[in-house]
């Protein structure tokens, strides 16, 4: 008679109870296959769902991003520095005698990428017929091309030359209100520092059509050199534009020049201080895709909490089994923990892979809104849209799938270790 | 100190008029290395004394000792160690992982003892040779007879070195002819192995197999006989 002998590690008697990851997957996906039309239902669900959720962001991430482009670049820049009192009245009077502070402390930012300096001033423009309120912004013409896109606005005639400081660049519909054409003169009227009035003549060079309203109807813009002289500015100027490297970096780059600019006497703003609108845009959006991304959870969540009990009702007799053979709660909580989340990453993997696919189509074809687009310019929106995929959207569609399996393995997994063996194998 | 030894083992199920003694004050010793049958109509108790030897239900009131172990004192989690260290169960059907191999099936309850991939795998081929099933380890369930499946319960509960292996009405869904082949399987495994067997069923063939029957009635032991 010999003995059935014990094999060493089975009889370790502290020796915890284990399976190895592999054959919890191995488990999880045999039994995830063992009902393929269910696992195919489910996962179209999740596909759909996690999809169009990453689409929706990478959408909305592109929109947003050319919403504050088209603020940023079409005449504001990120950061704009004033001398005290500018930002409140808009009086020429409060102008920076000096820039060089201003124009170091952008230079020497890693995050800016060009700087330039600004004369704004408010003033009237008249022509024999008719005159115009106007803004008059006086530019440096070649540095301005890498701070904003108003060069690129000109539909008719040409951007100011360097040393061109008879020229004027008008806003398309200050030109109408003038009957104003290419070459004609144009009489320019406002009130230098200390009150005089002052009168210029400038001809007009082009005229610009940016499709933002307070542009089109305000703008004539002429050289920096020729608003200093005119104004009798010196080298002064009453703005420093910033441009930064991305709208992420603004708020660092506005700190360090705070820093940078403490003590002396200068104020500084960013472009949601002066507009806070598409802020507001950006941030109830923000609320709507919580909103959203909360429903879709909720939706999916139910699915597969749904789909798992059916398998842990489907599969009752076999829990009993494996726990009469030995299978700890631990195990067994496990188990269907690992076939969740197995399921969710399947389809959330898809869902993602679907959308990035999408986006990086119609990122770079862009979806056309032409129809809307009427409506949509004056809040600075292009009328294509360009979908963007970021580290931002992924990192949140990887949290959702997370969450989901999770929320949705934990009650089923834990329904499983609440089974009586005794009672489970009686069905079958 | 015998391998198992029971107590005034008490079952109710149901409560006030309806209650149904399952067990009603069962005392019994095993020993190692026997072959015992619990024999006895439907509802005579059969399944639920084995639960209790299999440490799967709880009495209400009375003792089970195996290897002098009182498993009543331990929790559910603890209480599936004691069966993954001490039992082997061969049920009437539906004995198998659907969606494990034959061997993967035996290297399951190996695995969570804590063997080594290797080592589980050829052991359970090794016991998969033993039961007469050499080269049917890659086959799923479905793909297995019923004698088959219930050969490979049999290698499973084997291959983890039980004190003990239960089998309930291990016969019941089979016909005659394999019935035969498992219970002369079953026969020769514990002369070779000394392991201990105790099996409910009132399959004839497998009560004249008995070294030792039991015979049960409404929940107690009716009679005791040891054979030859
Ligand atoms: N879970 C249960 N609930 C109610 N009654 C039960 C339950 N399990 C067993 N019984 C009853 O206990 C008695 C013994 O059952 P059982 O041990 O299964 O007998 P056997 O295996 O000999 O057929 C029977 O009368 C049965 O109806
Ligand atoms: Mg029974």
């Amino acid at each position: 008679m010999s003995e059935n002998p014990p094999p060493q590690a089975a009889r370790k008697k502290n020796g915890a109870v284990t399976l190895s990851m592999v054959t919890y997957f191995l488990l999880a996906l045999r039994n995830l296959t063992r009902n393929m039309r269910r696992t195919v239902l489910t996962l179209i669900a999740l596909v759909v769902a996690i999809g169009s959720l990453t689409f929706m962001l990478t959408l909305t991430e592109g929109y947003l991003g050319s919403m504050k482009d088209n603020f940023v670049l079409t005449n504001f820049g990120h950061i704009q520095v004033n001398a005290p009192g500018f930002q409140e009245d808009g009086l020429i009077d409060n102008y920076m005698a000096d820039t060089g502070p201003a124009i170091a402390a952008a230079q020497a930012d890693p995050n800016v990428i060009a700087s330039s300096q600004r004369v704004y001033v408010s003033g009237l423009a008249n022509v024999a017929t008719a005159s115009a309120a106007i803004i008059v912004i006086g530019v440096e013409p070649e540095i301005e091309k890498s701070v904003t896109r108003m060069a690129g606005f000109v539909t008719d005639g040409a951007w100011l030359e360097v040393g061109d400081n008879g020229g004027v660049v008008l806003g398309i519909d200050v030109a109408e209100t003038l009957e104003a054409e290419l070459g004609d003169k144009v009489v320019m009227t406002t009130q230098a520092p200390g009150g005089d009035f002052s009168s210029q003549v400038f001809r007009v060079r082009g005229v610009m059509e940016s499709g933002t309203p307070e542009i089109d109807r305000l703008m004539a813009i002429v050289t920096l050199e020729a608003a200093q002289a005119w104004l009798e500015l010196g080298d002064g100027a009453t703005t420093v534009v910033l441009r930064v490297d991305n709208h992420e970096n603004t708020d660092v780059v506005y700190e360090r020049m705070l820093d940078q600019l403490d003590g002396q006497l200068f104020e500084t703003q960013r472009w949601f201080d002066v507009d806070p609108f598409i802020q507001q845009i950006v941030e109830s959006s923000d609320t709507s895709i919580i909103f959203i991304l909360a429903i879709v959870v909720v939706v999916v969540l139910g699915e597969i909490i749904n789909t798992m009990f059916m398998a842990l009702y489907e599969r009752t007799r076999e829990f009993g089994l494996m726990e009469a053979l030995g299978t700890g709660r631990r195990q067994l909580f496990a188990m269907l923990l690992w076939e969740t989340t197995v399921l969710v990453s399947i389809g959330g993997a898809l869902g993602y892979g679907g959308a990035a696919i999408l986006t990086a189509i119609y990122g770079k074809r862009g979806i056309d809104l032409t129809a809307f687009t009427e409506s949509l310019s004056s809040l600075y929106m292009d009328p294509i849209i360009h979908p963007v995929m970021d580290l931002k959207i992924t990192v949140y569609i990887l949290a959702t799938i997370a969450i989901t399996a999770l929320l949705a393995g934990v009650l089923p997994a834990w329904r499983a270790t609440k089974l009586n063996p005794v009672e489970a194998m009686r069905q079958i | 100190m015998a391998l198992i030894e029971t107590k005034d083992l008490m079952k109710v199920y149901g409560l006030g008029e309806v209650s149904v003694k399952a067990l009603d004050g069962v005392n019994l010793k095993v020993e190692k290395g026997e072959f015992l049958v619990l024999a006895g109509r439907s509802g005579s108790g059969k399944t639920t004394l084995l639960n209790m030897l299999g440490a799967l239900d709880m009495p209400d009131s009375g003792t089970v000792r195996i290897h002098g172990e009182e498993y009543q004192q331990l929790s559910k989690n603890k209480r599936a160690l004691f069966r993954l260290r001490h039992i082997g169960f061969v049920f009437q059907a539906y004995n198998l992982i659907r969606v494990l191999s034959a061997r993967e099936n035996v290297a399951y309850v190996l695995e969570l003892q804590g063997m080594a991939k290797a080592e589980r795998l050829e052991r359970a081929d090794k016991w998969l040779e033993e039961v007469g099933l050499g080269g049917f380890g890659k086959r799923r369930p479905d793909q297995l007879s019923g004698g088959q499946q219930q050969r490979v319960a049999v290698a499973r509960a084997l291959a983890a070195a039980p004190d003990i292996v239960l089998a309930d009405e291990p016969t019941a869904n089979l016909d005659s002819t394999t019935a035969t082949e498992l219970l002369d399987l079953l026969v020769e495994l514990n002369e070779t192995h000394n392991t201990t067997f105790i099996f409910a069923s009132h399959d004839p063939d497998v009560i004249s197999r008995a070294k030792r029957l039991i015979q049960m009635q409404d929940g107690r032991i009716a009679s005791d006989e040891t054979k030859g």
